[in-house]
């Protein structure tokens, strides 16, 4: 049950030109949070995505954009260029470019030459959705609608969004949020614990049977994946995760909390940008539950002061406590959900081998993703197919945890709980 | 050191055989007629039921082929083309039981891949 060495490049290789990298190019990307822009001439920033290096800015007129991270003239990072007047100027020999990439002003040269018309660097489209600016990175024409995955279309004050630097390839990331047999071990003795997790009925569940089976169904963007585990004699507790191609999941609910959700997003093939989404479709998220998850609950971190890195890291273990291991506060040591998950999955190494692997039942999430990913990037190679999922109304669904009777299949008796219907309770224990 | 792929036995009717359009490498199909049951299961890491949704489960063969995979520490999967329109398919239901994963996928061309990718 392993990949095969071609199968394994393919899957992780996203640069622009390999059939992934051009995969994921024809989604809207998670690029950078609203916050790193906050407005109209603010100081740009760096931004790399797909191993390509970009710069973001928002211009004079509160316009986004997303351009290429050097100067075309002599390779001078734009980072370190003026944001004026609608445009980036670079800071050498103020070669100005605006939002589409184009050379507004070159005043090294003669006033009467018209060389900057000439001269164009890459752009690429960036828009805010709530607290997240999304980038699209592949070819105008084949441009998607906007994402209406439920969290990126609720009201601000409904969102919680975070993101840190995660050091692996995309994928290992994205395995980790599909696997969803890994709660009942690495989570175990968090989820009372955690103030966005205590309480649910769900976690008894959870954690009295460690052996949830699986049934995993193709959906229109991508992949139901049901887990159920013995809840009593008559019925099933299940728990089914959405998975959205090409990288986002969504957690099933923990009772009344805010549902979590995630997005994978490649920097480049060995670091990703793990984006992590607190979100409740009926309510503001409250000012107590605000500061908890800026203080590192729940699925988020604490950062190290002025980076998205977070402070437990590779360099000190993961803060790694073995008292709190030993007295089973933390099933591996490691504080906090988040950094439980990347601790383990950095600890593989930026790159997994998977030819090498020996994958299980409870790993049938992950077999399935690979192959929508494979097909889909083999599919857009060889016959320009259009990738599943870009339809906005394939993403409106939702995660749910539920209770059903043993003899009724999730897809039948979850259907409800599966659609997002604006304005609606999610269905949760 | 490299690893040998995982080796899976297939089993199911017509249907199942007509999907798996080529032989692969480290997977053989037990077909119904032939009776093979423990011994053809051999050293197999997973057995694998293919079936079309719609197909008629032979239950009995189901639950003495599973209950024979995991005495001898094999796993046990299903994978199911095509969509339940109409309640519950007795097919998946019987699968649902037999299987420690289930797997339903909308288009038979993807049966082959994903076999391949259980190796």
């Amino acid at each position: 049950m392993a990949l095969t060495a071609e199968q394994q490049q393919t899957l992780i290789a996203t640069n622009a030109g390999t059939p992934m990298g051009e995969l994921l190019r024809r989604y809207w990307i998670p690029a950078l949070l609203a916050e790193e822009l906050p407005g109209p001439d603010c100081p740009p920033v760096r931004v790399r995505l797909l191993g390509e290096d970009l710069v973001g800015f928002c211009d004079s007129e509160g316009r986004y954009a997303l351009i290429e991270g050097f100067c075309p003239h002599r390779g001078v990072s734009l980072f370190f260029g003026r944001n004026e007047e609608c445009g980036l100027r670079c800071s050498y020999h103020g070669w100005k470019f605006d939002v589409e990439g184009r050379c507004v002003d070159m005043p090294s040269e003669p006033e009467e030459s018209n060389f900057k018309h000439k001269v164009r660097i890459a752009a690429y489209p960036m828009i805010r959705l709530g607290a997240v600016l999304w980038a699209y990175m592949g070819p105008p024409e084949a441009r998607p609608a906007p994402p209406e995955i439920e969290w990126a279309t609720l009201p601000a004050e409904n969102v919680y969004v975070s993101k840190r630097l995660q050091r692996t390839n995309y994928l290992q990331a994205l395995e980790g949020g599909i696997d969803s047999s890994h709660v009942s071990f690495t989570h175990r003795f968090s989820l009372d614990d955690d103030p966005l997790h205590a309480g649910a009925l769900g976690n008894v569940y959870l954690k009295a049977d460690g052996r949830p089976r699986f049934e995993v169904v193709e959906s229109d963007a991508g992949l139901y994946i049901g887990a159920r585990r013995n809840a009593d004699d008559e019925r099933y507790y299940w728990r089914i995760t959405q998975y959205l191609m090409p990288w986002y999941t969504i957690i099933p609910p923990f009772g009344e909390h805010l549902i979590g959700a995630h997005a994978w997003v490649p920097i480049d093939d060995e670091t990703c940008w793990a984006w992590s989404i607190n979100y409740h479709p009926l309510r503001a998220i409250t000012a107590e539950e605000r500061r908890v998850m800026s203080s590192g609950s729940g699925i988020h971190c604490v950062y190290k002061p002025g980076t998205y890195e977070p402070v437990a890291d590779a360099s000190n273990d993961y803060l790694i406590d073995r008292d709190a291991q030993r007295a089973k506060k933390s099933f591996s040591g490691v504080a906090g959900i988040a950094m439980q998950d990347a601790s383990l999955q950095e600890s593989m190494g930026p790159i997994q081998d998977r030819t090498k692997e020996r994958l299980g039942t409870s790993d049938s999430g992950i077999i399935m993703a690979r192959q929508r990913l494979l097909r889909a990037a083999k599919a857009l190679a060889d016959d320009g197919a259009p990738p599943p999922g870009l339809d906005p109304a394939a993403q409106r669904v939702r995660s749910a945890a539920l209770l059903l009777p043993k003899d009724v299949p999730f897809q039948q008796g979850a259907a409800d709980a599966l659609q997002l219907r604006p304005n609606t309770a999610f269905v949760s224990l | 050191m490299s690893r040998a792929a995982a080796r899976i036995a297939v089993t199911g009717g017509s249907a199942a055989r007509s999907f798996l359009r080529a032989e692969l490498d480290d997977v053989r199909f037990l077909t119904p007629e032939s009776g093979e049951g423990v011994e053809a299961l051999r050293d197999a890491d997973m057995l694998v039921f293919v079936a079309d949704v719609s197909e008629t489960p032979d239950d009995a063969r189901i639950a003495r082929l599973a209950a024979e995979a995991r005495e001898r520490g094999i796993l046990v999967a299903a994978l199911i083309v095509g969509v339940e329109r109409s309640g519950p398919s007795p097919l998946l239901a019987t699968l649902r039981e037999a299987a420690d994963m289930v797997m339903v996928i909308r288009e038979a061309e993807d049966v082959q891949a994903v076999v391949a990718a259980l190796r």
